[in-house]
Formats: structure tokens, sequence, C-alpha cells
């Protein structure tokens, strides 16, 4: 039996209709309820949090799964990326009130760098600092770092908009797809940090002892035309 | 409170016993082929090590300064201290050398819940004596596992030199392409071998190497796309003969096994266990890295991180151990028939309360089935009442 680990909440829909175009047996699937695991035709599917799901993996409970590629930079879990399957296409990027200075970060266009901040946080000796609300603190760290740029950051698990709101913080870092919710807070994308789409990863050691199903699953699921085999 | 730091471990109780026995087993497979104990000091001098250490190994170190002011490293990895240690007495050609060792490593974790600590058991085997070396270092890796009741691994052996030969006309790109690879991203690898200015022969090989694993059969893909069967020669020949020896169910080739191509030079493997998604060890040829110590010749090592997967592995193999009470007869006596029982290899503990009822209601509480009293012959099933002979016990027959 290949355990599959699939991840809840916006992107379950993607990952169904990617298991149902593969092929695979996603009858059980059509009607979940509350069960978090259900068997089918040979396979075990797997519910988890979109974040747990390369321990699931790693932990070898799991042999593959569905997960972001937001979610596999931030943990930084060890695992097999095998195809970018095209699905939950969105993009992390660094967004802020219009008004907002940002430190040096370019500008949403990637033009010209902004003027330094003009709050009391401005700078420390000479170094920029920004606050930064985000889901994603690993990210949001290597993001700034690799900018030399100071930031604080603040780890929210939802409703990050909210934060730039109430002077938690000067920007944000999190997921976007159309942009409609930033707008709705009044914020403005800045810059986009990376693409973000859903991959179709595996163990390492799934990979080796059950190769040859695990890439005709990838096939199957790369060939649906909606898949990315690259 | 007795809190240790996030990403540390004590091994006591079930688990203490189990460590020590994969640690006894894992030397004494290695002692009886020759292999020599070794104990690197715990702090390593970073103008030692830093320049021998990959790049991907550097960002890990748990840096600190020794009380006499030098700039040091808790020991991240020991294959280092032996190679720099064994290299520093060879001259050229001479007698093989062999370590082998157990002790603690630390390294800044890779993921928010890696430990910072393991526990790692290895062996090192240095000098030039032909591609047997190789094979030996795989079939004791084997054994010592077995030993320990590991018998449901999985070794997934490779080459480097094969990926070294695809990546012979890539150019500048090979490194950041092995550096893909190695990070565990097909579709960033896969991105990147399109993308990247190399001729077709070498695109073609690159999108298929990394999905030829299996058994034999894959040897005869690979040389099919390289054209060409010699980089497959040596990695046929150690699979052939581990298969006659009857391990063929234990070894899978991934001929897509990559490692930093400056350090490995032939053979390598990952070894893994049924309780865990990533290697729990692994090992290979590293002739480049002795090379760099200014020693041309032959080195082939292993290593396992005993994680906790591992030992709760070993741990569900273990005796259940006895508990002897001495307390019904005078102590100079109970210890002569602790000797006997110690040199029937039967485990136990020693209980000194006067009581024998008192005795056998501490073992049942602290979870112990069996019990006995050092003045009879007789084992006591606390769990399930009634008793049996010692000697039938020891060899097993534990049905009252």
């Amino acid at each position: 039996m290949l355990t599959f680990v699939l991840p809840t909440g916006r992107v379950l829909q993607d990952a169904i209709a990617l298991i149902e175009a593969a092929g695979l047996p996603a009858g059980g699937l059509s009607s979940i309820g509350r069960r978090l695991v259900i068997e089918d035709g040979g396979f075990r599917f797997i519910l988890a949090k979109p974040m747990d799901v390369p321990m699931y993996i790693v932990s070898g409970v799991a042999d593959l799964g569905l997960a972001g590629s937001d979610v596999l930079m931030e943990t930084g879990a060890p695992l097999v990326d095998l195809a970018d399957t095209g699905r939950g296409v969105c993009r992390m990027v660094l967004a802020a009130p219009h008004d907002q200075c940002i430190g040096e970060c370019s500008g949403a266009s990637g033009d010209a760098p902004e003027r330094l901040p003009r709050n009391g946080r401005e700078r420390i000796g000479g170094v920029p600092w920004i606050r930064v609300a985000t889901k994603y603190p690993g990210i949001a760290d290597r993001y700034f770092s690799s900018r030399g740029i100071q930031a604080e950051i603040i780890h929210l698990n939802g409703s990050v908009e909210l934060a730039p709101r109430l002077g938690m913080s000067e920007c944000i870092v999190d997921i976007v797809q159309t942009g409609s919710t930033l707008a709705a807070n009044g914020l403005v994308e800045r810059a986009t940090i990376c693409p973000v789409s859903l991959r179709l990863v595996a163990s390492k050691r799934s990979v080796v002892q059950r190769q040859r199903e695990i890439r005709s699953i990838r096939e199957a699921m790369t060939a649906q035309g909606k898949g990315v085999d690259r | 409170m007795n809190r240790i730091p996030k990403g540390c471990v004590s091994y006591g109780a079930e688990l203490g016993g189990a460590l020590e026995l994969c640690r006894a087993s894992f030397m004494e497979r290695f002692g009886a082929y020759g292999y020599v104990p070794f104990f690197p000091s715990g702090l390593q001098l970073l103008e030692s090590s830093w320049e021998m250490l990959p790049p991907s190994f550097r960002k890990r170190l748990l840096l600190v300064t020794s009380p006499f002011g030098e700039p040091c490293c808790l020991r991240p990895d020991i294959t280092l201290s032996v190679v720099s240690s064994l290299a520093s007495g060879m001259k050229g050609a001479g007698r093989p050398r062999r370590i082998c060792y157990a002790d603690r490593v630390y390294k800044k974790p890779e993921g928010q819940d890696a430990p910072v600590e393991t526990y790692q058991l290895g062996a090192e085997r240095l000098g030039w004596d032909g591609e047997g070396a190789d094979m030996e270092m795989i079939v004791l890796l084997i054994g010592a596992l077995e030993s320990m009741g590991l018998v449901d691994i999985t070794i997934a052996l490779g080459d480097v030199s094969i990926m070294r030969t695809a990546m012979n006309r890539t150019g500048s790109a090979s490194a950041g392409l092995v550096d893909v690879l190695q990070s565990g991203s097909l579709t960033d690898f896969l991105t990147l071998v399109d993308c990247a200015d190399i001729p077709d022969y070498s695109r073609r090989i690159l999108r298929e190497l990394p999905f030829l694993k299996g058994n034999g059969d894959v040897l005869d893909e690979g040389a099919k796309i390289f054209d060409d069967p010699g980089p497959f020669r040596n990695l046929r020949s150690l699979y052939d003969g581990l298969v006659s020896l009857g391990y063929g169910d234990r070894i899978v080739l991934d001929l897509g096994l990559a490692r930093e191509l400056g350090y490995y030079s032939g053979p390598v493997f990952d070894v893994y266990a049924p309780d865990s998604g990533v290697p729990i060890g692994g090992g290979g040829r590293y002739d480049a890295l002795l090379q760099r110590f200014g020693v041309r010749s032959q080195a082939v090592g292993c290593a396992i991180n005993l994680e906790r997967s591992v030992i709760d592995a070993v741990s569900r193999e273990k005796d259940e151990p006895l508990v002897a009470w001495g307390g019904g007869v005078p102590r100079e006596r109970a210890f002569l028939a602790a000797e006997r029982l110690r040199r029937s290899g039967i485990r136990f503990e020693m209980s000194w309360c006067d009581d024998s009822a008192a005795s056998m209601r501490d073992a049942r509480e602290g979870g112990q089935r069996w019990w006995t009293d050092l003045s009879g012959e007789e084992v006591i099933d606390l769990e399930r009442g009634g008793s049996v002979g010692i000697a039938s016990w020891s060899k097993g027959r534990r049905t009252c």
C-alpha cells in the first residue's frame, strides 16, 4: 500500500483533482467528512495541515504527497521534490501599505530602491530596520538577510494582512493568488519573492524502494497537461 | 524541571540499553576484521577542519571558543577526525589502516525539528587494497546492522563517477547541477538541465539518470543512455558480488545518487530503515577527500546515525530482564548464584529487600514480568502466574 499525504484547506480540491486526473482511486476523497485517513484501492490518503505535509513524509509515515513549494522552502524538509504539478499557482510577495516605505527593497516593478523608512524604527546605527509580519519566518528572514536589511520577523499563523493596518508591522510576506485580499486591506504588492505551486513530493526512502510506482504516478500527474514536466 | 536543549537527547532505560547494544554490535563486528576503536576529541580546531569541510557542512558547524582562546567547533563528523589523524601518519602506500568509532556528533539542524546531536557509528578504511575494500565495508555494515536486529534495511548503491562522467561536458554548470540534485529538488534539477548551456548528449543523460533506480537492469539502461558500459563496470562488479553473497534483496541501485564530486570518488551508498523517510546513514569511496590531506590513496567508510527510530527498532528486539531476589539467602550466596546466571548469559537485576512479596510487587510495578529467588531454580511469571525452571527459561521456553 502506498501512503499519500494531502494538504487540507485551500489546495485540497486541487490535490483531489490531480489524484483523479492521474487515474488514482479518488472515490473515497469525494466525501471526506471528518475523516483524516481514507483507504481506497491500494492507497492510503492522509489529510494533514499544509505545513505538516513534509513531516509525515520525512518521518516515514507517508511515501509521497502534495505540498506547496512555499511549505517546502519554509520547512527545508529533506525530501524529494518530484514534479511541479502546475496547480495551486500563486506567488510569495512582499506587500505594504501604498504610503509605507520599506527600506531598500525594490518596488513591485523591480525598479529603483525606495526611500528608507521615516518612522522611529528607521535605522539602528545606519542599518535599516523594518518589522515584517508573516506565516513564513524562514523565507522572510532569508529574503531580507540576502538584501542586507535588518528585519524583525513577527510570526503570525493567519490574517497576516491585519498587521500593517494595526501598526504591528510595516509590511508582510505572504502568498497571493489574485491580490484582492491585499487590496481589501490597503496593501500593495512591492516585490515578488518567488512563484509558488503545488509539488509532488516523496520520501528519499520511498523513491528508492518504490521507484517504479512513484515514477508512474509522477508521469501520470505530469501527463495531464496541467503538470509541468520540466 | 529537567529540561535539555531542543534537538538534544538523553538515552536512558530501554533506549540506553538499545544504544549500547548497537554500539557493542557495531564495534564487535568491525573489530573482528581488524578495525581499531578511535575516540576523537569533542572540540575540533576550526583551522584544521574548515578547508576540508564541504560548504554544506560549514554552514552547520556549532562554533565555540576553547578556554585557551582557540576557535573551535563541536565535532560535526568523525570521518574528518579519523582521516586527518590517519593521513598525517600515512606516507603513500603501506598497510591499510582500519578504524571504527561510536560517538556523538553535533550540527545545526537542517529542519525545524531535526536533531542537533546524533549518536554516530562508523568505520573507515584507508590505504590501497583494491575494490574488495568497497565490498568489505558494505558487507560488514549489513552484518553489524543485522546483529543489532535491523534486518529490514535497504541500501541504495550508486557511483559518483557515473555522475562525474555525465557532467564531463557540462563545464561550469556541473557544480550547480550537483548542488541542486543533492538538495532533493528534481523539479529544479530538470529545469536547470533544460536551461543550462550544455550539449544535448549531456542533457539527455542528466534527464534520465536520477530516475534509474532498481536492480541490475538499470546498469544496462544506463550503459545504453551513455552509449558506453565503461562508467558502470565498477558498480556492476560490486553489485554482482553483493548479489552472489545473498544481499540482492537489500540492494537497490541508484544511478542518480549524488554527493560532493570533489570529495567522493567511486561507489557510494545510503542506508534506509523502515521507520524513517530519510537515510539513517551511508558511506562510500572518498579518495578525493584523502587527497586533500596530501595522500594519494584509497579511502572507504560508512557511518550510521542512531536516530530515535533506529534505537526504537532495536529496543523492541531486546530480551526482557529478570529480577533476581537475593534477600532470602546470605548475600555471598546470592552473589554466587547471580554469577552463575551471568555466566549463562542471562541479563538480570538484583533485588535485596528482605521480603519476597515486596520484591515481587516492586518488580510488577516496574513493569517487569520475570522474577526468581536466587536460593531456588524457578522463574515466576508475574504477569500470568505460574513458574518455569530457570534452565528452560534461559533457553527461551517461557511458558509456565
